[in-house]
């Protein structure tokens, strides 16, 4: 008898546009602008402009609207989460990925099989979204971003330890944040607030109107203020935050000697914490690091897992050698010579 | 440990100088009396600790992690100790006091270090366990500049960096006396007999376009000496000697502390001298990489120690006596002393001897340029008005191309700095080659030097210990003082005060200078 996992490469492609389930004929987040697609979260790798019937979870579609205006896409349509849709002949639902607020994992099913489509995801509490929920499947595509070993995120309560005794010994400098504007912003603002920091906070224009989405939809980021509708304002011993592509130089002549500042679960190597030249590195990520993805992958316990999105050999290595069955997303549907 | 390490952290990180003191001075002011001396003397690298080999220490981490996750983890860090840091699997995490480790490793047996290290990683998450590592297998380089950790001393206990600089030599670490003096809890350490370092006179940068507002009789004109600035102190106690950092160089260069003074502080240039004539500073090398001067070193690469300035004069401080007198005192002092020479004063009438003077020790071997220096000037720590000033020989310029890259620039870096770099020749077969002609560490841009980094990473060739060989790619503009034989070397060839000046992106290393050019360069 056939396992149901190698039935779905029969059903489940990965093609020029993306992953695409056909007896459904719609995409999983596709590359490219297609007819139909599954959104899992409003990032802009998972999330592109321009497709046709658009199905994702409330937020990711709000988060959409504000990137992409009327390019979010023709029909919108919001689904629930748990709530079971028929595309054809395939059953599809939307559990919580944890990455960032509205981000899910998708459902498929076919013919008794189970895939789970998971995003990106992380296991750590945020503040910021629903918690990652355990959904039992035939397949599991997982994200590897940080599948390598040594990516073990410590607690953020150690990493915001390090940044109070930063702000303690520099009280005059400006804290300057990069951080990407969905997500990443919010969980920091989050977790400042958790730390029971509740100064206002300054942001450039895109992340603010993006925390505007986050406290429209019911999450509290406390007192924010918008950079430049402060001109004039000091911001001496404040906390500014701006997306990674937008350079401080807008109010460099504001901020003097600031210490610059960013998050990510790549600082956690040394060497890579250097390349940004950052002051105060913060190892804070919103995917999972290596024991929590191996632990979830004994928790989801799946058939086959596929891996795609970073360090898939050494993912692909551990499934193997911990007796799991697994491949690299991209070598889905070619053989795999195992058999 | 966990204040240590934090400050670890940040030091590394710290984009100034001044946020480096402003750490340590919260750290000193955090941290119990018994956690302080050991740290000072771990980042100024004075606390001799063990050292362990990696490989072993390895072979053990192999036995509990998958070889294969630990060789994809290991392409990827490109750091071993750091490798081994964040794959080490903690058994069960302890409270480990920072003295508690030193203490450790110091009354670990012969043998048995790596047990001893072991023990400790398996209690430690990994950002403490990076620094133990560190601790037992890191080079003899400061974490940070020793002024720096004098200034923060300085500046938690409300004394002047002066005094601090001049006490600190004569202590060892954990430093007690020191910091009880410090604390206000004992004594100013009785300095008497011993080897005090003073701070020391720095020169400005001449301004040629200011010529003709010198007055060169105002001056005294000498060699500036292709070599390393450094400060005798030699007392009843002992003799040391000291680099312009305050850095303890004594055991390196017997050969040159060899002197029969009593109770004087003398400044000068540390060169090596070989069949009479001064070689290239970059000589120097070998014996400053090295923790002590073996017999072969000190042969083929003597040192010797010329004199230009007297601070401390049989126990007279002479530091307010203008040039002339001290020079005057010097001249009386030495007479001729077998293995130190006081620097000859050139004569000097007017403006365009002073360019001929400069024009005419380009030609000299070991020169690279002149030193003036105002005759009616006392000596100063701080250069006040340009009364010292270099007039370096101007550099000449040339593109190399990157050979090998070493780690370094501050012990913990974690990125390559040092730059071995070549010229092109072609051999006997008609194929061009790339010849290495010297050494350089970047100084430039930190984002500059990450892009290198990167490009480092993907052109890896072969490993030889820390150094790494490169694909023939990236071309460097580089400024070097002069051409200089080289037997040692393939290319025959050295670039005496080579610089990295540019990163040559776009630029083709077959477009790199040829031997043939840098020969035509040559005095």
């Amino acid at each position: 008898m056939q396992r149901a996992s190698h039935q779905a490469e029969s059903w489940l492609k990965v093609t020029r546009k993306g992953l695409y389930c056909e007896p459904g004929d719609f995409y999983v987040d596709p590359a490219l602008a297609v007819d139909r697609a599954l959104i899992t979260h409003a990032h802009g790798d998972h999330a592109r402009p321009g497709n046709k019937a658009v199905l994702a979870t409330k937020e990711t579609l709000r988060f959409m609207r504000l990137r992409y205006g009327k390019r979010a896409g023709h029909h919108l349509q919001a689904v629930t989460l748990g709530e079971v849709i028929s595309i054809g002949p395939v059953k599809v639902s939307f559990y919580p990925a944890g990455h960032v607020l509205g981000s899910c994992q998708i459902l498929l099913e076919y013919k008794g099989c189970r895939v789970v489509v998971s995003g990106d995801y992380k296991r750590r509490p945020d503040p910021t979204t629903l918690d990652f929920e355990v959904v039992p499947c035939h397949v599991f595509i997982t994200e590897a971003t940080f599948g390598l070993p040594v990516f073990e995120h410590p607690p953020v309560e150690s990493e915001l330890e390090k940044l109070t005794h930063v702000r303690t010994c520099f009280p005059e400098r400006t804290l300057q944040v990069s951080a990407y504007s969905l997500g990443k912003c919010q969980r920091l603002i989050a977790e400042l607030r958790r730390a029971g920091i509740d100064e206002p906070i300054y942001l450039h224009g895109s992340q603010y109107h993006h925390c505007e989405a986050y406290q429209e939809l019911g999450v509290n980021l406390g007192e924010l203020r918008s950079v430049e509708s402060c001109l004039g304002e000091t911001l001496k011993g404040a906390i500014v935050f701006a997306p990674l592509n937008v350079l401080f130089q807008d109010y460099a002549d504001r901020i003097l000697d600031p210490i610059s500042t960013s998050a990510s679960g790549w600082l956690r190597v040394r060497s890579k914490s250097f390349m940004g030249s950052c002051e105060l590195p913060l190892i804070i990520s919103d995917h999972v690091d290596w024991p929590e993805l191996t632990q979830t992958i004994e928790e989801v316990n799946p058939e086959e897992v596929w891996v795609t999105h970073g360090s898939e050999e050494a993912t692909i290595h551990w499934c193997r050698s911990h007796q799991r069955r697994a491949k690299a997303l991209s070598l889905v549907g070619r053989g795999d010579g195992e058999e | 440990m966990k204040a240590f390490s934090l400050l670890l952290d940040c030091l590394s990180h710290a984009s100034s100088d001044e946020a480096k003191i402003v750490y340590l001075r919260k750290y000193l002011q955090d941290v119990s009396a018994s956690e302080r001396g050991y740290a000072v003397g771990i980042v100024t690298r004075e606390l001799n600790l063990p050292a362990i080999r990696l490989p072993l220490l390895k072979s053990r981490l192999l036995d509990r992690v998958d070889p294969k996750l630990f060789e994809l983890s290991l392409s990827f860090v490109t750091d071993l100790s750091e490798t081994m840091a964040l794959l080490w699997p903690a058994i069960a995490e302890k409270p480990i006091s920072l003295p508690d480790v030193v203490t450790r490793l110091n009354n670990a047996e012969k043998g048995e270090e790596t047990a001893v290290v072991e023990d400790l990683l398996n209690h430690l998450p990994a950002s403490k366990r990076w620094v133990v590592l560190k601790l037992v297998t890191a080079r003899k380089k400061p974490i940070i500049a020793p002024r720096l950790v004098k200034a923060a001393l300085a500046r938690w206990a409300g004394k002047s960096s002066q005094e601090v600089a001049e006490i600190w030599p004569t202590l060892p670490p954990p430093y007690t006396e020191l910091f009880e003096w410090l604390e206000g809890k004992g004594e100013r350490p009785d300095v008497k007999g011993r080897a005090v370092f003073l701070p020391m006179q720095s020169a400005g940068n001449f301004d040629q376009t200011k010529l003709n507002q010198i007055k060169s009789q105002d001056f005294a004109v000498a060699r500036k000496w292709d070599g390393l600035r450094v400060q005798l102190s030699s007392f009843e106690q002992e003799t040391k000697l000291f680099t312009s950092e305050g850095d303890d160089i004594t055991a390196l260069f017997p050969d040159a502390v060899k002197l029969t003074t009593d109770n004087s502080v003398f400044e000068g240039d540390l060169v090596i001298v070989r069949d009479g004539e001064i070689q290239p500073a970059n000589e120097l090398q070998p014996r400053l990489n090295r923790k002590s001067a073996t017999k072969k070193l000190q042969e083929s690469h003597p040192a010797r120690f010329i004199i230009d300035d007297v601070l401390i004069l049989k126990g007279q401080d002479v530091r307010s006596r203008i040039y002339s007198q001290r020079y005057e005192d010097l001249e009386k002092y030495f007479g001729d002393q077998s293995n130190c020479k006081v620097t000859k004063t050139l004569p000097c009438l007017d403006e365009p001897t002073l360019l001929d003077l400069r024009k005419a020790t380009t030609q000299e071997r070991g020169v690279v340029g002149i030193r003036l220096k105002r005759w009616d000037a006392p000596y100063e720590e701080k250069n006040r008005a340009g009364c010292w000033l270099d007039w370096l020989n101007p550099p000449k310029e040339a593109r190399l191309v990157l050979l090998y890259a070493e780690k370094g620039k501050g012990a913990m870096s974690p990125l390559y700095s040092e730059f071995t770099l070549g010229t092109l020749n072609q051999n006997d077969a008609g194929e061009t080659l790339a010849l290495p002609v010297g050494k350089s560490t970047f100084e430039g841009d930190k984002e500059e030097l990450a892009s290198i980094n990167q490009w480092i990473e993907n052109n890896v060739v072969e490993r030889f210990g820390p150094v790494r060989s490169v694909n023939l790619g990236l071309v460097f503009r580089v400024t070097f003082g002069a051409v200089q034989p080289s037997a040692r070397r393939k290319s025959g060839l050295i670039l005496t005060s080579l610089s990295v000046e540019q990163v040559l992106w776009e630029e083709s290393w077959i477009e790199a200078t040829t031997r043939q050019e840098l020969l035509g360069l040559m005095d």
